[in-house]
């Protein structure tokens, strides 16, 4: 388990008195769904051979599962009209024109299954370490927000968890803008004039 | 005495139920089964402490499991000794072993709930 995690659960057992460790690895999973769900703050660039006679295709992650596609590039790097009704199903509008290489930036989140080393239970999922460093306070919000708001436990508390709720969606937003503009401070200034970047 | 199997519990609880000498007032199957009790009223009352049983049977122990281990987190051991005193003294007739068993009871019903102790 990455630093980082054990310094989470660590800071969630602190605030959970009678908190089983079992409970705490069933709702991070949730939290970490909604956070990655929202944020579309962890995506991979899956590169997938096309040809003239199919518009259907298949992408698959290294690891987690395919939320939902952000953009779709031909060989050339123009953009592609496609989409996505199943997750990891990409359509294409149209037949591509010849055998090539499109690029299809999947959005990604936590799978199943999630197993301890031993096999024994649920364990935590994968995901990059990085979100766990630069959002793992928000991440711990999400988690105590989701302990506390169950009934009848040792650490239930509607309020707290409605504060820790609203820190949670704090940093699920700061994600999603600092993901849209790849960690780059003030990048929409620097994206004038803007029409380009917004079709693809 | 760490609270591991069936047996460290029985004998925990007599300590508290002044059952120390043979022959014993409150025998193993008893003890033992309201053990069991425990476990059932923990998985209505905490489902997340019982959640390993959601799909299977929810042990029940008698006097022949001493040495079987009791799946029950840490945190929680003790308030299961409780609940095997208040189920004990529930049979007693005298009013004063009621109010222990109520005690006992609830003592096990708030450490569940609460953060009580």
């Amino acid at each position: 388990m990455p630093a980082a995690l054990t310094r989470l659960v660590a800071s969630a057992k602190v605030n959970l008195p009678g908190a089983l460790d079992s409970a705490l690895r069933m709702e991070m999973f949730s939290v970490l769904t909604e956070f990655f769900s929202r944020s579309n703050c962890w995506y991979e660039d899956i590169a997938f051979g096309v040809s003239p006679s199919a518009r259907e295709y298949t992408v698959a992650p290294i690891s987690g599962r395919v939320e939902r596609v952000i953009w779709v590039l031909s060989g050339t790097d123009s953009p592609v009209h496609a989409a996505m009704p199943a997750p990891g199903e990409i359509h294409l509008a149209q037949l591509p024109q010849e055998p090539a290489t499109y690029t299809a930036r999947v959005v990604l989140n936590v799978a199943d299954p999630v197993v301890l080393p031993g096999g024994d239970g649920e364990g935590y999922p994968e995901f990059p370490d990085w979100v766990l460093e630069k959002y793992g306070n928000g991440l711990l919000s999400g988690l105590l927000s989701r302990m506390m708001s169950q009934i009848a436990k040792p650490y239930t508390s509607p309020t707290m968890a409605l504060y820790h709720g609203r820190v949670f969606r704090n940093a699920t937003n700061d994600a999603r803008v600092e993901g849209a503009q790849q960690n780059v401070y003030r990048a929409q200034s620097w994206r004038f004039p803007q029409g380009p970047m917004s079709r693809r | 005495m760490a609270l591991v199997t069936v047996q460290d519990y029985v004998a925990r609880a007599r300590t508290l139920l002044m059952d120390l000498s043979e022959p014993y007032r409150y025998t193993n199957e008893e003890l033992a089964q309201s053990l069991s009790d425990a476990l059932l009223e923990a998985r209505r009352l905490r489902p997340d402490l019982m959640s390993s049983y959601f799909d299977a049977e929810i042990p029940q122990f008698t006097a022949a499991d001493l040495a079987s281990t009791v799946p029950i987190d840490p945190q929680y051991r003790v308030a299961f000794v409780y609940y095997i005193c208040g189920q004990a003294q529930l049979r007693d007739d005298e009013d004063n072993q009621d109010q222990r068993a109520s005690l006992f009871l609830n003592k096990f019903t708030a450490q569940m709930l609460t953060i009580q102790s």
